[in-house]
């Protein structure tokens, strides 16, 4: 079955094969996959002025003010924050943010990697989450050659630049999307993004985002470095439609 | 505010996934999620009201083969001009009996489905059992973002319908776009799919 929620701002397509589970329990793993997508949504939005985040950021309250499994479940997503700003030399750095700390660049990723979770415990045969292009696949992929996911075009809408063979997760930025969203982290100022489109495969879906974010801002220097990083490659599309990819970029034949 | 997620269908992204299920057999009898869902509607605003089938709800209209009815552009032939590729599958170059080698043109139209903006609905058109094309029958919105929808995404989603047939993948990434119901209408058309 397909499921779509309106949730994080996009639109987040759950698209699972059961197996042999009962209909209602397929039901009711996708209700809690999407309540845990609220929830992270409540926890980490800063859209909203009175989320824990928004309020933490501007200095309304502190950390150890928030109830204790908030305040723990924003350390560990921070805590991924600063890892992925150490490994891209700080072409992520929700630090630099205008506005005080500012993780979103991770958390859909996160978020959407914790709604996989719950599909996960519930032992469907496969299921793929997909937030706005963010996304993280289970289980057996319905065709033999493993999960097959099109990267789109930025200019090109509705072409496939690449298609990437994927285990885990890919996440894509690029300004594309959503018009001037990125920030150069370096100059501390709002930018289209140093490449059209940058696409992160690997084995954790908030890392891949975060690494995607770095490389739309940092471009070839932050594409080198997430190729140093275990398990993790990528590939950009330069505003003049020059692609470059990690050595290990699992592109396959479209 | 509704409790419960709604259950709404495929997106552009999810039909990626879903098509491709199918893709190998050329049949799209069966969307899991039609068979699936006990769809609960939109709770919030104003109900379901507006999902009523606009096309004819019984009969889909297959125009004989060869006949492009009223369709967008391409006057003598079927519909086979869209970009899929779908060709007339065999049939020599050019042979004007549409003998039995011609695939049935068949237009159906989905519900119309409410969204954040207005409310929509497709009308897909098939080429024996291809997609081979899908136009927005009915578009009504309430704020500028009408523009946006008829101008990006509707002409994206389209595409992403097509290309899923031709791609043979599960989802697309790079991809944001409110899609859901110009998929759920699509979904509801291939529903009335005559059986076999």
């Amino acid at each position: 079955m397909v499921h779509v929620e309106p949730v994080m701002g996009t639109m987040v397509t759950i698209t699972i094969d059961g197996g042999g589970l009962a209909a209602e329990d397929v039901d009711a793993a996708v209700v809690e996959a999407c309540a845990e997508l609220h929830r992270a949504d409540r926890v980490f939005s800063t859209w909203t002025a009175w989320s824990p985040m928004s309020r933490l950021r501007r200095g309304a309250v502190r950390l150890d003010q928030l109830p204790d499994d908030v305040a723990a479940e924003i350390s560990s997503v921070l805590a991924l924050c600063w890892d992925a700003r150490r490994a891209t030399d700080g072409w992520f750095d929700p630090w630099a943010m205008p506005g005080g700390v500012d993780p979103t660049g991770l958390v859909k990723g996160w978020a959407i990697e914790q709604a996989m979770g719950v599909l996960d415990k519930a032992s469907m045969a496969s299921a793929v989450v997909n937030g706005g292009g963010d996304i993280v696949v289970h289980g057996d992929s319905p065709e033999p050659g493993g999960w097959r996911i099109g990267v789109q075009h930025p200019w090109r809408r509705g072409a496939l630049a690449c298609v990437v063979a994927v285990d885990h997760a890919v996440a894509t930025s690029g300004g594309y999307e959503r018009g001037t969203h990125l920030v150069d982290p370096r100059r501390g100022v709002r930018t289209a993004g140093a490449v059209a489109s940058a696409t992160v495969t690997g084995p954790s879906l908030a890392v891949a985002d975060a690494l995607a974010t770095a490389v739309a801002v940092g471009a070839d220097e932050a594409l080198a470095l997430v190729g140093g990083l275990p398990g993790y490659e990528a590939y950009l599309i330069g505003h003049d439609g020059r692609e470059i990819s990690t050595p290990g970029f699992p592109s396959v034949p479209a | 505010m509704r409790k419960g997620p709604i259950v709404i269908g495929a997106t552009a992204a999810g039909l990626a996934g879903v098509l491709s299920f199918h893709s190998k057999t050329g049949s799209f009898s069966a969307l899991p999620a039609s068979t699936t869902a006990p769809q609960h509607q939109q709770g919030s605003s104003g109900g379901s009201a507006g999902s009523t089938s606009s096309g004819s709800s019984g009969a889909p209209a297959s125009s004989g083969a060869g006949t492009a009815s009223s369709g967008s552009s391409s006057s003598g032939s079927t519909a086979g001009g869209t970009s899929a590729g779908a060709g007339s599958s065999g049939g020599g170059p050019a042979s004007p009996p549409p003998a039995k080698t011609t695939p049935t043109t068949t237009k159906l139209t989905g519900k119309v489905e409410q969204f954040g903006y207005g409310q929509l609905a497709v009308t897909v058109t098939l080429t024996g059992t291809r997609i081979t094309d899908v136009a927005v029958s009915s578009l009504q919105v309430i704020d500028p973002t009408s523009q946006y929808i008829e101008q990006q995404a509707v002409p994206y989603l389209k595409r992403e319908v097509l290309q899923a047939q031709s791609a043979n993948i599960q989802g697309v990434s790079g991809a944001s776009y409110t899609a859901q119901a110009y998929a759920l209408s699509l979904q509801s058309a291939l529903a009335k799919r005559p059986k076999g």
